[in-house]
């Protein structure tokens, strides 16, 4: 007998919260699903929920759902217990199968392309990798969005950060600044 | 309830701040309002805990910045200096106990960017407080501070 009053007879839960990014989203965003639902109905919720750019890009065709970090397209049909979803799971839903990654730093540029689900705090670590950083000094280098002060989450993907179906990222690689002034 | 009050508790339940809570970063752990305490995750150091807790000051939030200072959850009162984070550059300042220890000394924060400050708008952008931002942009500043190589562990 089923006891648990969160999960149906088959053991799947009646609602998941998803951290779902993707193309015109802005920001992590956290989405509620019936538990079911498919891919292809997660990608129809997200679109109701918040509209604007993303329900733009659902209507023009073409979007991939992907997990956190990896490039494998889930199959738009199956259910997200099929397709390896859980409860709190972080997932991304984008047009780009490739983002241009370019990372500005000491008058040089680091260039390469990665799933639009990579997060932030990746890239870095390749940047770091790139430039040569040690680990200590990595600390105190932080990407910010090229022309911006915006230094994004580094749990934010980098397709998130896409503008008008570009497929691409510019980044500066800047230190964190010591915050001085006159103490009183 | 005030709009202040309902605009924040919903931003609790956005993204961006569950999403702390799921990696481990901070965690609510009340609300008094005006005044909510939330505590941040440190890097493990010898004799500090792994976590310090913040009072925040939120009347009419988010079109006012926040205020913060280290608070003693337990205790329900502000956190001796003697047990703030301490370290060096970046921490050393940020956690200096400006205006007696009511604030830290953060551009996002309403209390220290005062008149003496105004610079730190052009020198601290990517810190300074807008009427679209939320409670992470202040909770990510102090998480990134606890966790730098600039943190050593209690004040002393």
């Amino acid at each position: 007998m089923n006891t648990d009053n969160t999960k149906d007879e088959n053991g799947v839960p009646h609602e998941l919260q998803l951290f779902v990014q993707g193309e015109g989203l802005g920001e992590i965003r956290l989405v509620k699903v019936d538990g079911g639902s498919t891919v292809d109905g997660l990608i129809e919720a997200v679109a109701a929920k918040f509209g604007g750019e993303f329900a733009t890009a659902v209507a023009a065709g073409g979007m991939v759902v992907t997990l956190e970090d990896d490039d494998e397209e889930l199959a738009q049909a199956d259910t997200l217990k099929k397709a390896g979803v859980r409860d709190r799971s972080r997932v991304h839903i984008h047009r780009c199968r490739k983002v241009k990654v370019s990372v500005n730093f000491n008058g040089e540029t680091a260039v390469d392309n990665f799933p639009p689900a990579t997060t932030v705090g990746k890239v870095k670590k390749w940047a770091d990798r790139k430039f040569d950083i040690d680990k200590v000094d990595a600390t105190e280098h932080a990407l910010q969005l090229c022309g911006t002060a915006d230094r994004p989450d580094e749990d934010v993907h980098i397709g998130t950060l896409t503008n008008n179906h570009s497929c691409s990222v510019c980044f500066d690689l800047v230190p964190k600044k010591r915050v001085e002034g006159t103490s009183n | 309830m005030r709009p202040d009050e309902s605009t924040f508790r919903a931003h609790l339940e956005e993204g961006p701040f569950q999403n702390g809570v799921d990696r481990g970063r901070w965690r609510l752990v009340s609300i008094d309002w005006p005044h909510a305490v939330i505590a941040v995750t440190a890097a493990e150091r010898d004799g500090a805990l792994g976590e310090y807790a913040f009072r925040f000051g939120l009347s009419n939030y988010p079109a006012e910045s926040p205020t913060a200072q280290p608070w003693d959850a337990e205790a329900g009162s502000p956190l001796p200096l003697a047990k703030w984070p301490g370290g060096i550059n970046r921490v050393q300042n940020a956690f200096n106990g400006y205006k007696n220890g009511t604030c830290l000394y953060l551009p996002c924060d309403r209390n220290a960017l005062d008149t003496g400050h105004a610079a730190w708008r052009n020198q601290h952008p990517e810190m300074i407080w807008t009427a679209s931002s939320d409670i992470t942009l202040y909770l990510r500043i102090i998480y990134d501070l606890l966790q730098s190589k600039d943190y050593k562990g209690l004040r002393g």
